[in-house]
């Protein structure tokens, strides 16, 4: 197998588990019970969004040579949770590039350095600015394309979510929280069980 | 203690002064929610002095807020707004310093691209806040993200334009001050 198919692949299993995980918690009913969420709602962020946290992985793994493999489970979740077309293509997007654009903006700032992620000690208060930002960009831009010009392309939509306050007050904390706490758990367990001879190199 | 009263003095008449913007732009119907210069101010003094100014800037945003803005006819709204605007730049701040991504504190040895980020991140957290807290008095999903937006975008210009006009004009107005004071 070559490296960038190995490379696929393995990204491909990281997200698609961190999905599977998820998707399995937030069904479950006791987190239902505590979220008061009894059903999938797409105004309404998950109070632990993990996928967030995979996406961010990979990148820091594997930089742009994860696109791939992210967009294809990406695209694969927004038809699975049966979004809307301009929702799904403007979601998968975001999804995509998001956490790439977070990387690139704290490198191109001079305010951290991942290139040595993995290899080299990466400040624990770094992955955590990270992580923030990376949220704030997820959850504007998500707010951006779903609350852009609202009244045009899907007004009925008003009166059946929870309104734009929800949207952020759930999405924001969820983001940091679970990509946060995917991130930590990654990283224990790759020192744990020497995952680093997993990766892919060239 | 002397020092940290002149401070905090200094910051209420640098954030009024940046607050004065808003009438002469309002005038001119340029638009004042796209040229935010109080939020440049604001930034600016954290940059200047630290955290330690956040009584100063309270007190400036309440001034402007009881006393010359709409807002003063519901003092509460004010009071929360002002203590909103005042430590959302402070929370950033804290936030880098605390992540080690930046260290704020030495303005001496400060990369300038930190201080951009840092003006883009206090926009976004001063802003964000902002519209979740004024989304309790008035319905805003209609235009909700074109709202943040404008509000977002008025942070970053008005925040980029004041210290990048202070940090390019302040040695030639200190080196004209200086030459004032030899010449006499």
């Amino acid at each position: 197998m070559s490296g960038s198919f190995k490379i696929f692949v393995q990204v491909f299993l990281i997200v698609f588990f961190t999905y599977f995980v998820w998707n399995t918690l937030i069904n479950l009913p006791e987190y239902q019970l505590i979220s008061g969420n009894t059903e999938w709602n797409i105004t309404v962020g998950s109070a632990f969004y993990l996928p967030l946290g995979s996406w961010i992985l990979v990148y820091l793994l594997y930089r742009e040579r994860a696109l791939i493999g992210l967009f294809t489970v990406t695209f694969m979740a927004g038809i699975y949770y049966d979004l809307e077309e301009h929702l799904m293509i403007g979601f998968t997007l975001i999804n995509t590039f998001g956490p790439m654009l977070a990387i690139h903006l704290l490198e191109k700032f001079h305010l951290a350095d991942y290139k040595n992620f993995g290899t080299e000690r990466t400040p624990l208060g770094h992955i955590f600015f990270l992580t923030l930002t990376a949220s704030i960009i997820n959850t504007l831009s998500k707010f951006t394309i779903y609350y852009w010009d609202l009244d045009f392309t899907h007004a009925h939509s008003i009166w059946e979510d929870q309104g734009s306050i929800n949207f952020l007050i759930s999405y924001l904390p969820g983001d940091i929280i679970g990509s946060t706490v995917f991130i930590l758990i990654a990283i224990l367990f790759g020192k744990l069980f020497n995952l680093q001879k997993l990766r892919v190199t060239d | 203690m002397t020092e940290f009263i002149r401070n905090n003095f200094i910051t209420y008449l640098i954030v009024m002064l940046g607050t004065a913007f808003i009438f002469p732009l309002g005038a001119l119907e340029l638009g004042n929610e796209y040229y935010l210069m109080a939020f440049g101010a604001k930034i600016l003094v954290f940059l200047l002095y630290g955290v330690s100014i956040l009584p100063g800037v309270i007190l400036a945003k309440l001034t402007y807020m009881l006393y010359i803005s709409d807002v003063g006819a519901d003092p509460t709204m004010a009071v929360h707004l002002s203590l909103i605007s005042a430590a959302m730049p402070a929370i950033a701040m804290y936030a880098m310093n605390f992540t080690g991504v930046s260290n704020l504190r030495d303005l001496a040895h400060l990369d300038f691209r930190h201080i951009i980020f840092f003006i883009g991140f206090a926009s976004i957290l001063s802003s964000l806040t902002k519209f979740i807290y004024m989304s309790n008095f008035m319905a805003l999903d209609h235009e909700a993200a074109q709202f943040l937006m404008q509000y977002i975008t008025g942070h970053l210009i008005g925040g980029t334009l004041i210290v990048y006009l202070v940090v390019r004009f302040s040695p030639q107005i200190l080196g004209f001050i200086s030459r004032v004071v030899s010449v006499r």
